[in-house]
């Protein structure tokens, strides 16, 4: 279980958490909505310890969150980046086996070649593009390539960062399913963060809407619809007048 | 006032700014000796800064040499001392123009390089895919560039030297019609080993800078395109000027 209490974040002057609380169950797709620049991606990494926070607690299975003093805590992790960041210098298989070819999970390198066909497969990719580069492949596949890099370790946690950015309608979807897919084979705990009312049908279990720097209403995927907020209502509608600031 | 206002605030941030490299170097020298070790990383940083800057090298002390061999007999000429110039050509590149015109070579080729391949992973976030990989970037990116720049710089060094005075030879034996022999016999009694000893710990110094700034500014990088944009031309302008800083303190030391 993920659990954040009073977290705030500034940058400068500019405060961007201003408390969020949330709870995230073991083996929940949770999706985080809201609009462009309300703090989701910076939460995410508050999370995962990209970015300190300035004041609350944030525990994963009740240990804080901290990358300092131990080195085995982000092998729990897996995450799909808004923009894929496959590394340009290393063909697919590499970036797929990064974490394998290295550190506490190492493997040797034919397994690891091997271990990254199987992911691709996983993805719906052929794994005749495994010696090629990140450069060489079109945005939907880099994306699909960064999401067998988030699942190649067996994380017990998958955070996707905006999944469905920058894709045609149809890549869209097929990555919201194949996300979909993963969560529910793998067993694992899912964070999404997305702007994607589409996505979030698809991907959550449960929702949370964050706005001025706080959870404004959470709960299961079935209630959005009739969650009773404003707020939410006002976002799925895609309405130009509400309750949310238009002010960032 | 405003003027005295804006010295301060000048000198504050060039000594945060200051402050802000050696607290990195802290974070190098921290994560030096405990493992896990890139080998393979090193490996290519070494071909990438040592193999791949040879022919910039070469043909910067060759021609460098070749007109410090036409300055030298010009100037000597002036007090009947033409006879100096294997011994001042020898002596010029070796102790002073080898190593600061590698460094600034250097700099000009691999610390750019450095620094727009850390701030464009940087601004692509995959410095935090890295993280997120249990991977330290400090380990996997910095610490192999900057052990492989203090590493192969004495060897780019000694290899310019060598062509530096080879273009000097050139130029002495075929336009200034020196004898090989004495030319070659002058310049190979006339060094000491101090001579190739300061050069050669310039040369790592210089090495280490070089690559140290590129990783300092590819890493603190700002956002987007300009951010790689800065965080390159600064990189190269700090290698620059504390190549020249260094040369001058550790000739004094050296001396």
């Amino acid at each position: 279980m993920i659990v954040l209490e009073g977290v705030k974040k500034s940058f400068g002057k500019k405060k961007i958490l201003t408390g969020v609380n949330l709870k995230i169950n073991e083996g929940s797709s949770l999706v985080i909505i809201g609009r462009s620049g309300t703090g989701k991606s910076v939460l995410i990494k508050c999370i995962l310890a990209l970015e300190t926070y300035d004041e609350g607690t944030i525990h994963i299975n009740k240990i804080e969150n901290s990358n300092k003093n131990n080195k085995t805590f982000y092998d729990q992790f897996g995450m799909l980046f808004q923009g894929g960041a496959l590394f340009d210098s290393i063909p697919i298989w590499e970036n797929i086996s990064f974490r394998l070819l290295r550190g506490n999970q190492k493997i040797s390198r034919s397994d690891a070649k091997q271990l990254a066909s199987e992911k691709l497969k996983l993805v719906g990719l052929n794994s005749d593009i495994i010696d090629l580069y990140p450069s060489e492949l079109s945005g939907g596949m880099q994306k699909r390539v960064a999401l067998a890099r988030a699942i190649a370790g067996d994380p017990k946690v998958i955070f996707f960062d905006e999944p469905t950015t920058g894709l045609d309608p149809i890549m869209a979807n097929v990555i919201n399913r194949l996300i979909r897919e993963i969560v529910v084979e793998m067993g694992v705990t899912a964070i999404t963060i997305t702007h994607d009312i589409n996505s979030t049908r698809i991907i959550a279990d449960d929702v949370a809407m964050l706005d001025s720097g706080k959870v404004q209403w959470k709960g299961e995927i079935n209630h959005l619809d009739n969650s009773g907020n404003k707020m939410v209502d006002q976002f799925i509608n895609g309405l130009a007048t509400g309750p949310i600031s238009n002010n960032y | 006032m405003i003027f005295i206002r804006g010295i301060g605030k000048t000198t504050l941030h060039a000594l945060s700014g200051i402050g802000r490299v050696f607290l990195f170097m802290a974070n190098i020298l921290a994560n030096l000796l405990t493992r896990p070790f890139y080998f393979k990383e090193l490996g290519h940083s070494l071909i990438n800064i040592g193999y791949f800057s040879l022919p910039v090298v070469g043909l910067t002390t060759f021609f460098t040499g070749g007109a410090l061999a036409l300055q030298i007999f010009a100037g000597g000429a002036r007090f009947n001392a033409e006879a100096v110039v294997p011994q001042i050509v020898a002596i010029g590149l070796v102790r002073e123009l080898g190593p600061v015109l590698v460094g600034l070579m250097i700099a000009a080729r691999v610390t750019s390089s450095i620094a727009a391949e850390i701030a464009t992973m940087k601004v692509t976030e995959q410095l935090n895919a890295l993280k997120t990989l249990s991977t330290n970037p400090i380990k996997y990116l910095v610490i192999p560039r900057v052990l492989a720049a203090i590493i192969v710089l004495p060897i780019l060094v000694s290899i310019g030297n060598i062509i530096g005075i080879f273009g000097g030879y050139i130029v002495s034996t075929r336009a200034l019609d020196f004898n090989w022999i004495s030319y070659l016999q002058s310049t190979v009694s006339f060094l000491e080993l101090s001579d190739i000893t300061s050069s050669l710990i310039k040369a790592s110094a210089f090495g280490g800078i070089a690559s140290l700034m590129g990783c300092y500014f590819g890493i603190h990088s700002g956002q987007g395109a300009r951010g790689v944009g800065e965080a390159t031309r600064s990189s190269v302008e700090a290698a620059a000027i504390f190549i020249l800083v260094a040369n001058f303190a550790l000739t004094g030391a050296l001396f």
